[in-house]
């Protein structure tokens, strides 16, 4: 396991510095880089990098990468780094259709919805336990949603659009042969395939012949868009231009009930060295709740809920009995919810609470976490976080228990397919 | 706007069939399809991705198969659209390689295949 995880980390770290690189990779022309969302992946919340612990299941971005600035007035190189991707969304989204991706059946769900993230986190804090204080985090992570919700466009919009889809395709099928049939070297190759696919026995090699330049004469004359525009494509702009500004009109952001499943690890290296590692934290968790349809004021609200098994293996805590620091494998049962208001998409309040019961240490107390998350979106790429509140009791790493930051967080990557349609003409 | 025809020939194992249509539309695209048998509506207003037994008739030899389908670009990530056919039931699959379109923001692409089956 601890070599597997040491050529992980490695492959891993040897990745990150290329991760804009990665962002040059072909289909890009065109993108929108807008897909900053608060990091919510498993290996974020693992290392408590996470500005909240409970956060909204969300559609993915196929690839994103994440940088979070933290400290001495964001005049540090970023310490934490992250990256998710979506193997359906990278590898399989020629196979996606859109019946597929509005579905919230659980197969959809499960292959659609599938993120593995990675997170890389220095710390120099003198006072860790192990080495110079020189440790670096890594986090492993993945989550699928179970349930997505439904998108907020209703059926009745996407079966109008589809009835009048196929409006159209019916006009393009009569037009376009008879437009084609205009064109006498077309209608040649033409008459010649309707002569050769009726004879008895048929001739292959010609038909085939035939065949190709015949299509190889209609898609010359197709590539002349303004000659099928005028001849065409004029006689049905009215239906064009309504089926246009109703694509536009398409909301795919997910409302209603929805349920996250997700699971990680996280490792540290002391003294920045494979040689001295351990897993620290193994995590599973479900997240799950309710994601309320737009008001008129434009503001969304979210109530959500978590439940959360952590093994914190080796861990340094402080006895509840004998005041004194001990070292044990320890497991946690984590429960709580989170109410989250949304402005738009630039400023959005929430308040966490989190309740933390030790299931196999009668040392460890029962604690509880709760947090005030002030989040206001700068542009599209960066994202300022306020965070203030109270952590739980027990593990010695902390400072104190009352948490208070400033993160500023980056990202780049592919735009998520959550967001609501794009104007006409963008 | 942008327009795209595919010529294909089909070899039968028996002159009836049987022979299976697969249309992929990828990218989360919305498409109608409609086919058409020697110009006589056979199917309309098939929604993105379907699979579509030919219905058997005494000869499909010779016989012409217009599969007509538009794709409307409603995807908020990319204007590309990804277009699959694949036949089966006959001596072989017919599986070519699929074609990418870009068109412009929430516009439209169609495309044309004909088959003939021998």
């Amino acid at each position: 396991m601890k070599t597997t995880i040491q050529l992980l980390a490695g492959a891993i770290l040897a990745f990150l510095p290329f991760a804009g690189a990665a962002q040059q990779l072909p289909d890009t022309a065109g993108l929108t880089l807008d897909v900053l969302q608060i990091p919510n992946s498993p290996a974020f919340a693992l290392m408590d990098l996470a500005p909240s612990t409970i956060d909204e299941p969300k559609v993915p971005s196929d690839f994103v990468a994440y940088l979070r600035n933290a400290t001495d007035s964001f005049t540090l190189f970023p310490r934490s780094y992250g990256l998710e991707f979506a193997p359906a969304w990278v590898f399989g989204r020629q196979n996606i259709s859109f019946t597929q991706f509005i579905s919230n059946s659980l197969k959809e769900n499960l292959r659609q919805s599938l993120v593995f993230s990675i997170g890389v986190n220095h710390l120099d804090d003198p006072d860790l336990p192990a080495g110079n204080g020189q440790t670096t985090q890594l986090g492993l992570g993945l989550k699928t949603s179970l349930l997505r919700g439904h998108v907020e466009s209703s059926m009745e919009d996407i079966n109008s659009l589809y009835n009048l889809l196929d409006t159209v395709n019916r006009f393009f099928y009569l037009n376009t042969e008879r437009w084609l049939l205009t064109d006498r070297e077309y209608k040649m190759w033409d008459d010649s395939v309707n002569i050769l696919r009726k004879q008895v026995p048929i001739n292959i090699p010609k038909l085939q012949a035939a065949g190709e330049a015949r299509d190889a004469r209609s898609n010359l004359l197709l590539a002349d868009s303004a000659a099928f525009q005028q001849q065409v494509l004029q006689h049905f702009s009215p239906q064009l231009s309504a089926l246009k500004s109703r694509a536009a009109g398409l909301k795919f952001n997910r409302r209603g009930f929805k349920l996250d499943l997700a699971g990680g690890f996280a490792t540290d290296f002391y003294d920045q060295s494979f040689d001295n590692s351990q897993v620290t934290r193994i995590g599973a968790w479900l997240t799950g709740g309710w994601v309320f349809d737009r008001t008129k004021n434009n503001v969304n609200a979210s109530v959500l809920g978590l439940l959360r098994v952590l093994g914190n293996p080796k861990q340094l805590y402080r006895s509840a009995r004998q005041d004194t620091i001990l070292v044990a494998d320890n497991l946690y049962f984590d429960f709580g919810g989170r109410v989250i208001l949304q402005n738009g998409r630039r400023f959005s309040l929430s308040g966490e609470l989190l309740g933390r019961m030790p299931v196999n240490n009668p040392d460890l107390k029962t604690g509880v976490r709760f947090t005030l998350n002030v989040d206001y979106q700068l542009n599209s790429q960066i994202l300022l976080s306020f965070n203030i509140g109270k952590n739980f009791d027990g593990p010695v790493y902390k400072g104190g228990n009352l948490i208070t930051a400033l993160h500023l967080f980056s990202s780049f990557g592919k735009k998520s397919f959550g967001n609501t349609g794009k104007a006409a003409g963008d | 706007m942008t327009q795209l025809t595919r010529f294909y020939i089909y070899k039968l194992q028996t002159p009836e069939g049987p022979v299976t249509l697969s249309l992929t539309i990828g990218n989360a695209q919305s498409a109608t399809t409609s086919l058409y048998m020697d110009g006589a509506a056979l199917l309309t207003n098939k929604r993105d991705s379907f699979s579509f037994d030919i219905p058997a008739t005494p000869s499909l030899s010779g016989k012409e198969l217009d599969v007509s389908t538009t794709v409307l670009d409603v995807s908020t990530q990319s204007d590309n659209i990804n277009f699959r056919i694949k036949l089966s039931g006959g001596q072989a699959v017919l599986n070519p390689p699929g074609d990418t379109l870009r068109v412009e923001p929430n516009g439209v692409a169609y495309i044309l295949i004909k088959v003939i089956f021998v």
